[in-house]
């Protein structure tokens, strides 16, 4: 029968090893944050321009009186790229006054859009919506942030 | 038996070595990345290049002064041409200070960004500006 002395004690200091890493690597990450700020957030600035954008072509181009809203009439009407909305960061929502829908990009930031913890989260969308007289609707959002990627 | 017990606490301290190596390297990294402002304006500079873009019409020349980023380059070592770079496939805002890794940020405006280039009138890092121009897209066939 092996029966070393101390095992148990052995194999736990392997956890305070970890945890003093954790620790440390917790404390260098929350100075950093504190001194050099969380960074830039674009969310609600890109989700504004993005309304104005939207906003002013279905203005012009009449999109939200027509009987069918599909995406490449959207896409061409208003110089908006598809693989960017619709890269999974982003939503474009549009309803008319006669309930007829139109959507592009992430179907569910309709209801992540109104969560309180997306001030904080930065994986959740932050939206601008507009109502017009009337009763037309438009609701965009983005949870867009920047990536790291090898140069 | 007592000279496997001595190779297994051989092991056990080369396994910390290289864990606490690993570990000191990573947080090296990360510290170099910010101490010099770099992480701080790569991000601050691709959403930023990119909410121009969005905001631009068809036909524009835009200037932006990205100094701050141009210095953080130079003191990496990053040649400062290469610090903005745009791809027209992609909508992507690509900027780096750093030679091993960059930031990259999507425009949603479709629109193609031409002639960009990166400039230092003065030949140093000091007044750099990224020029470009703005142009309608070509549809591909």
């Amino acid at each position: 029968m092996n029966c070393r002395k101390g095992a148990i004690g052995e194999g736990l200091t392997y956890f305070v090893f970890l945890l003093m890493l954790i620790m440390i690597a917790g404390g260098i990450y929350g100075g950093l944050v504190l001194f050099f700020g969380n960074g830039y957030d674009s969310r609600r600035g890109e989700s504004a321009q993005l309304l104005e954008e939207v906003k002013d072509c279905f203005v012009r181009e009449k999109f939200l009186e027509l009987n069918s809203l599909d995406k490449e009439l959207f896409s061409d009407k208003c110089d908006i790229d598809m693989k960017v909305i619709e890269d999974g960061e982003h939503l474009v929502y549009a309803s008319n006054s006669k309930g007829l829908e139109f959507s592009a990009g992430v179907v569910d930031f309709k209801n992540r859009c109104f969560l309180t913890a997306r001030n904080k989260n930065r994986d959740f969308p932050l939206c601008v919506e507009y109502k017009f007289e009337n009763g037309d609707y438009i609701l965009v959002g983005s949870s867009q942030n920047s990536r790291r990627i090898a140069a | 038996m007592n000279k496997r017990a001595d190779t297994n606490l051989l092991m056990n301290d080369i396994v910390f070595l290289v864990l606490f190596t690993l570990f000191f390297l990573v947080m090296f990294w990360f510290v170099t990345s910010y101490s010099n402002g770099c992480a701080f304006y790569e991000d601050f500079y691709a959403k930023e290049i990119a909410r121009t873009i969005n905001g631009a019409e068809v036909g524009t020349k835009i200037i932006v002064d990205v100094t701050p980023l141009a210095i953080s380059a130079s003191k990496s070592g990053k040649p400062i041409n290469d610090i903005v770079y745009l791809d027209n496939v992609n909508n992507k805002v690509v900027v780096s200070c750093r030679l091993s890794s960059a930031t990259s940020f999507n425009f949603f405006n479709d629109v193609d960004v031409t002639d960009f280039r990166v400039e230092s009138p003065s030949g140093s890092s000091i007044s750099t500006r990224f020029i470009f121009n703005v142009k309608e897209r070509k549809n591909e066939l």
